[in-house]
């Protein structure tokens, strides 16, 4: 303990049992009620890395430390949620039970787990769906389901996994400014990975930005802009510029591979 | 978000565009071209057996069938009973030794490695086969025919049931495993539910084989009995060159066969109404 920051990893190494160096010598520290993002071409470790950090995959050599803990040990899943880029609900279960069910596997009684879950449902705008099935959902609100689902642990920390990656433009952003209220009203920190660089710039405090083959952070940028950020921040010449800025990061490595290759081949 | 929504507005008008038409139309609409279809063929059938005038113990004719159901409806009546509570045994000891085999083996990897192969090439086996077997080991009565409608009705619910058992998705597992969920909980909480629907088509398959196993039961390990079922029937109105009679008991173990189907299929409706695609009415 002692230490300031709520993630920490240094000179992560992840190689798969079939030889991918998925990353290499990764290192990032994250602040208590920062929002990071990781943005990067597929295929760079983005997903990996969060992985690692939720437990779900382990290091090749490095270390990490989530709250102080090894990722994956009971004390630090207990501060935490993940969101996957599929909304992951169980189809047999109605919206609120669904929502219920982290507590429910906490062994939270009944009464209190679904009032909870009320309560997580009208933050994300769902209380009126409550008894729906997940079927009878629209992909947004499937989403919405999800986050309700990861919040309704008070969690300190959420990792997320392009979660409106498979959304059209208008609820994307949407979602993103109901995410940033939320993350104002509960403090949470929000790690959260996508490969949109508009959305990072407009969601984080600071993008890490990655490259991949074998996936290494390029650079890490700092959004200088303070939160409420509305759609005039989009229009803004400090996003126009952070976006130009990871836009070039991206293509300066595209371009190094492109002309090694052409040099390779000639 | 407020009432006003996009989103909001688009869903009122998708209930609009989803106010179906009532349960009967629906219902005609789709048993009106099977319907149809059946009545054109009898027809045929019926035109053929006027026009050719064959023996009714070489092709019998739709009305000698209907005449089978008048003089002999107390018989059938009885046979079609007996092989029902037959089928309903063979079914019920089916979906339990089906479902708790393939628990057993989809909990132990290496017993499903080592034993599903050998239930599929058991399943391959004849089962006139197994029926000497069953013989000497049951006698000739109701145990050895039940015992032939399990070998027959068995293999789809294991089958089904284990693919159901493996193929909890990865995702939600992970979800379990990141809110620390125990093995029992994640037992009745994830994979039994997410097989069910898996169970139930195996269940709906059972239904119509054990029918089909009981009747072929009755036919090969039966003989003896005083009062037999539909296959029993079949063998001794055949053995007297009755085929009007032979149709008829026929006729009866497809409509029990075809009823047991729709009755399972509605009760896996009823469990999997809200949830699962295969469930969920056409639109
Ligand atoms: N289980 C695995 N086994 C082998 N290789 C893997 C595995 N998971 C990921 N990889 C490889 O590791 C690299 C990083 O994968 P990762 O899923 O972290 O990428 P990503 O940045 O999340 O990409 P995307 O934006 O497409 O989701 C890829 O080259 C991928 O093929
Ligand atoms: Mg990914």
């Amino acid at each position: 303990m002692g230490s300031p920051f709520v993630i920490s990893a240094k000179d992560v190494y992840k190689r798969f049992p079939d030889g991918t160096l998925a990353l290499e010598g990764v290192a990032l520290a994250v602040q208590p009620g920062e929002f990071v993002s990781l943005v990067g071409p597929s295929g760079c470790g983005k997903s990996t890395l969060l992985r690692i950090l939720a437990g779900l995959e382990d290091i090749t050599s490095g270390e990490a430390k989530v709250e102080g803990y090894a990722p994956g040990s009971p004390q630090a899943r207990q501060e935490m949620a993940f969101v996957f880029q599929e909304p992951t609900l169980l189809p047999w279960r109605s919206v609120l039970h669904n929502v219920a069910l982290p507590l429910e596997l906490r062994g939270v009684s009944s009464a209190q787990r679904l009032d909870r879950a009320r309560e997580v449902l009208d933050l994300v705008g769902l209380g009126a769906r409550a008894g729906a099935f997940p079927g009878a959902l629209s992909g947004g609100m499937k989403m919405r389901v999800s986050i309700a689902r990861a919040l309704i642990t008070r969690p300190k920390i959420m990792l997320m996994d392009e979660p409106f990656g498979a959304l059209d433009e208008m609820t994307r952003q949407r979602l993103n400014d109901e995410l940033l209220s939320l993350k104002q009203a509960t403090g949470s920190t929000v790690v959260f990975v996508t490969h949109n660089m508009f959305e990072a710039v407009y969601l984080s405090q600071r993008i890490v930005v990655m490259t991949p083959h074998p996936g290494r952070i390029a650079e890490v940028l700092e959004v200088p802009v303070a939160y409420p950020r509305t759609s005039e921040f989009r229009a803004s010449e400090t996003y126009g510029k952070l976006v130009y800025r990871v836009l070039n990061v991206l293509e300066g490595d595209a371009a190094k591979r492109v002309s090694v290759h052409s040099e390779v081949k000639a | 978000m407020t009432k006003s929504s996009p989103v909001g507005a688009a869903s009122a008008g998708a209930d609009v565009v989803l106010r179906r038409p009532s349960r009967l139309v629906t219902w005609l609409r789709n048993a009106l071209p099977v319907t149809v279809a059946f009545l054109v063929f009898v027809g045929l059938w019926q035109l053929g057996i006027t026009i050719f005038k064959p023996q009714p113990f070489i092709v019998p004719g739709p009305l000698n069938v209907l005449q089978a159901f008048q003089e002999q409806g107390a018989s059938l009546w009885e046979s079609t009973l007996i092989t029902l509570r037959a089928t309903a045994v063979a079914f019920g000891l089916s979906a339990v030794l089906g479902a708790a085999v393939s628990f057993l083996l989809t909990s132990i990897p290496i017993l499903y490695k080592a034993v599903f192969p050998l239930t599929v090439v058991f399943q391959s086996v004849p089962v006139i086969v197994f029926v000497p077997l069953l013989l000497t080991w049951f006698g000739i009565g109701m145990p050895s025919i039940i015992a032939v409608a399990v070998i027959i009705s068995i293999f789809p619910i294991i089958a089904n049931t284990a693919i159901g058992l493996r193929s909890t998705d990865a995702s939600l597992k992970q979800l379990f495993q990141l809110y620390g969920a125990n093995s029992w909980q994640s037992l009745f909480k994830l994979r039994l539910p997410a097989a069910l629907p898996y169970f139930f088509a195996g269940l709906r398959i059972a239904a119509g084989a054990s029918v089909i196993g009981v009747v072929v039961g009755e036919y090969m390990a039966g003989m003896a009995s005083t009062k037999g079922g539909l296959g029993f029937l079949v063998v001794e109105t055949a053995s007297r060159l009755q085929m009007a009679q032979l149709a008829a008991a026929g006729l009866c173990a497809a409509i029990l066969g075809i009823s047991f189907f729709l009755l399972v299929g509605y009760v896996g409706n009823l469990f999997l109404k809200n949830w699962h695609e295969s469930a969920r009415e056409e639109r």
